[in-house]
């Protein structure tokens, strides 16, 4: 907001030559006429007077009001911090983990900036950014919302802006600068482990060093490359320049309960790879712990002549192949309480004859009439049990990543940040909408004080 | 508020022309009546000759003058003679308002213009006009009168001192005088002058409008402070209303016509409306 615009300057002069035609227009009239014959005899009667006319000083208090409401609405305030800065604003990107080539932004925007006063927005902690000026957070993000909530913040404002990489956006915004004077090379932006394979991307540059995984592919494109390794061991270290990144195995702690206690069961608990020592998250054959898939739960019953209705929409069956999933086999058959889901159900002549597997309400317990197990082809039970597990933990320990990375990667744009020829105008700034600006309620109220001050003027005493 | 134009211009002489010919009709309808109201019609005694005027009545040369004389001579009648107007043109000084004045010398033009053509003869400041081709002379006459002169009472005062009073007076003002300045046509009248008394007033006089504090200055001189608000405006018309019907009860009392109408009225509606409807 400045009542600096023209318009509102204008409008600010007018308030005094309103005051001032005010007042002309209320010191007594000089008027010509023939003869004051008359007039004495009307001034016998009635006492020379110079009241002033009330009516006169509501339309000037109107007109006023109206003025200086179309004044503050042409300064175009936006209450609530819109405001933009004063004197320069400059941009920072941020280029995640050591933040390299700070000190160069911190010397080439000084330089620019000259005595003027700057503001400086960034969305991560930069160390030495406050010797440039106050310093205001935005939001992280990607670079097109960071981009915007610099555009909002600084209506009006010349700004410079430090990028990993020009964009449309930011070339329309000001002058935009590179963010690092020598190019990056072998920035790791991606550590991903599918089973035993260790997938890592990087910048141009030379191959970082891993440890716990022997390389086994190169590719390189777009000036990024792709390296795939195996893994030889339960954790991986990736060192790059600045970088230090650690893959861990992660491991899904399963418990096993007293129904959980054949060898087809110990088979089947070793397909899922639990991680030894591992709190458990899930719970198999257990007849009291949660979440828990329990085998065993029905009671005998004459299952001859039945056939097994599957929900198969459910994600229990999800990727089965159905034809050979018999949950009957067993012959026993379930209770379900009310407020169980029944997911499989024996049928016999067209009516019920009993549920063979039930999912709690909360969903975390899964409960079987038999042991499919047991009874089904291992291949099957195997894909059974990876569902079952996923049903109630939410997630199928064929689908976990078998490794973590920790720490944070820097993105591919962060990563591929380099030099490049400054572009933008520094003067060319566009004035951005005002989300937040109260003009067109304050130019509202003005023109309703206008309307107001015509009808009184209409119905005001008529002026010779 | 000197006019500048010239008055009488050939679209004044034109509203003459078409107020004789709207006179005539009315005559014809009405009878005898704007200037010899109150007098017995029909005189026609010979009173003697006038030497011949460019646009006189051919009709009325004597040819056996010219015989004996060779050259022309108009015959005058008693009635011709009678029908001679005095024309008082106000001067003062609140007449320079809003066209008073214009409308008053027109008016007293236009009435001067039909005695003329009636064959009559008029006197305005002391100079007396006979037959219609010296219209132009009263038209000077009128045209340098201008609202500079003194008070109306002053002029009044010289024809009521006159051993021999007009015949018939037009007094064209606006009537904003105190009563006393009038006391010379009550003495005029008494002696058998036939007075009209038409009383210009400009729109504003009538109905003045609302301005806040004003201060009034009159062109004859003085100022007031006043507050034109509603109550003072109030106050004004009823104190111009009692002025106007004192001067109207003064004309009944003593004979004369008394016509008041505003600056703005055409010579038509006055002399067709206002006059002729005040002499019937």
């Amino acid at each position: 907001m400045t009542l600096l615009s023209p318009l509102g300057l204008l409008l600010l002069l007018a308030l005094p030559v309103l005051v001032w035609l005010a007042l002309r227009a209320q010191r007594p009239r000089t008027l010509v006429v023939g003869t004051l014959l008359i007039w004495r005899r009307v001034a016998a009667v009635v006492p020379p007077q110079r009241e002033k006319s009330r009516r006169l000083d509501l339309l000037l208090y109107v007109l006023l009001a109206a003025c200086a409401l179309a004044a503050l609405g042409a300064a175009r305030p936006a209450p609530g911090g819109a405001d933009g800065p004063a004197g320069l604003a400059i941009f920072v990107e941020s280029l995640g983990a050591g933040e390299p080539g700070l000190d160069s932004v911190l010397a080439r925007a000084a330089e620019l900036a000259g005595n003027t006063p700057a503001r400086v927005y960034a969305a991560a902690p930069l160390p030495g950014l406050e010797t440039l000026g106050p310093v205001q957070r935005i939001v992280p993000g990607p670079i097109e919302a960071e981009l915007a909530q610099f555009e909002t913040a600084t209506p009006g404002a010349p700004r410079l802006l430090f990028l990993a990489a020009p964009t449309p956006q930011a070339l329309r915004l000001g002058r935009v600068l590179p963010r690092l004077e020598t190019p990056r090379a072998g920035v790791v932006f991606e550590a991903r482990a599918e089973g035993e394979t260790l997938l890592l991307r990087q910048s141009d540059g030379p191959a970082p060093a891993v440890s716990g995984a022997s390389l086994s592919g190169v590719n390189t494109a777009g000036g990024e490359q792709s390296r795939e390794y195996r893994i030889t061991a339960g954790s991986v270290r990736v060192t790059a320049p600045g970088q230090d990144i650690t893959l861990a195995r992660r491991g899904a702690g399963i418990g096993v309960g007293p129904d959980w206690n054949t060898d087809r069961h110990a088979a089947l608990l070793a397909a899922l790879r639990p991680e030894p020592g591992a709190t458990p998250g899930v719970w198999l054959g257990s007849r009291d712990r949660e979440p828990a898939v329990r085998v065993n739960q029905g009671s005998a019953a004459d299952l001859s002549g039945t056939q097994c209705r599957l929900d198969w929409r459910h994600p229990l069956f999800a990727e089965l192949p159905l034809a050979g999933l018999d949950l009957a086999a067993g012959g026993r058959v379930l209770e379900p309480a009310p407020s169980e889901r029944v997911l499989a159900r024996a049928w016999r002549d067209g009516q019920p004859a009993g549920a063979l597997a039930v999912l709690s309400a909360d969903g975390r317990v899964l409960r079987f009439a038999g042991d499919p197990f047991a009874e089904l082809g291992l291949a099957l039970a195997v894909l059974l049990l990876d569902n079952a597990v996923g049903v109630v933990t939410g997630t199928r320990p064929s689908q976990r990543q078998s490794f973590a990375v920790q720490g944070d990667l820097p993105s591919r744009r962060q990563a591929l940040a380099g030099p490049f020829e400054p572009e933008g105008e520094l003067s060319g700034v566009t004035t951005p909408a005002e989300p937040r600006s109260t003009a067109h309620w304050l130019l509202a109220l003005a023109a309703l004080g206008a309307l107001a001050a015509a009808q009184i003027s209409a119905s005001g005493p008529r002026q010779p | 508020m000197a006019e500048t134009a010239d008055i009488f211009d050939a679209a004044f002489l034109r509203q003459l022309q078409a107020l004789d010919g709207a006179l005539l009709r009315l005559r014809g309808q009405a009878g005898e009546g704007l200037a010899r109201h109150g007098r017995a019609a029909g005189q026609h005694e010979f009173r003697g000759h006038r030497p011949y005027a460019p646009g006189d009545d051919l009709r009325r040369l004597d040819w056996n003058a010219y015989g004996r004389l060779g050259r022309f001579f108009l015959r005058e009648f008693e009635r011709e003679r009678l029908e001679h107007l005095t024309l008082v043109a106000d001067t003062s000084a609140s007449m320079a308002v809003a066209g008073k004045h214009g409308l008053a010398r027109r008016a007293c033009a236009a009435a001067g213009y039909l005695t003329l053509r009636g064959g009559g003869s008029v006197t305005h400041q002391g100079i007396t006009v006979e037959g219609q081709a010296r219209f132009a002379r009263l038209l000077d006459s009128l045209r340098v009168a201008g609202p500079e002169g003194g008070p109306l009472a002053g002029q009044l005062a010289d024809l009521a001192s006159r051993p021999r009073p007009p015949a018939d007076l037009l007094v064209a003002t606006d009537g904003l005088e105190e009563p006393a300045a009038l006391a010379p046509l009550a003495a005029l009248a008494q002696r058998r002058c036939n007075v009209t008394l038409l009383c210009v007033l400009a729109p504003d006089e009538l109905n003045p409008a609302a301005a806040g504090a004003a201060t009034l200055r009159a062109l004859e001189g003085g100022e007031l402070a006043l507050n034109l608000d509603d109550a003072t405006l109030a106050a004004y018309g009823a104190e111009l209303q009692r002025h106007l019907d004192g001067l109207r009860a003064l004309g009944e009392r003593h004979g004369w016509i008394v016509v008041i109408t505003p600056s703005d009225t055409s010579l038509r509606d006055l002399f067709l409306r206002d006059l002729a409807g005040a002499s019937a």
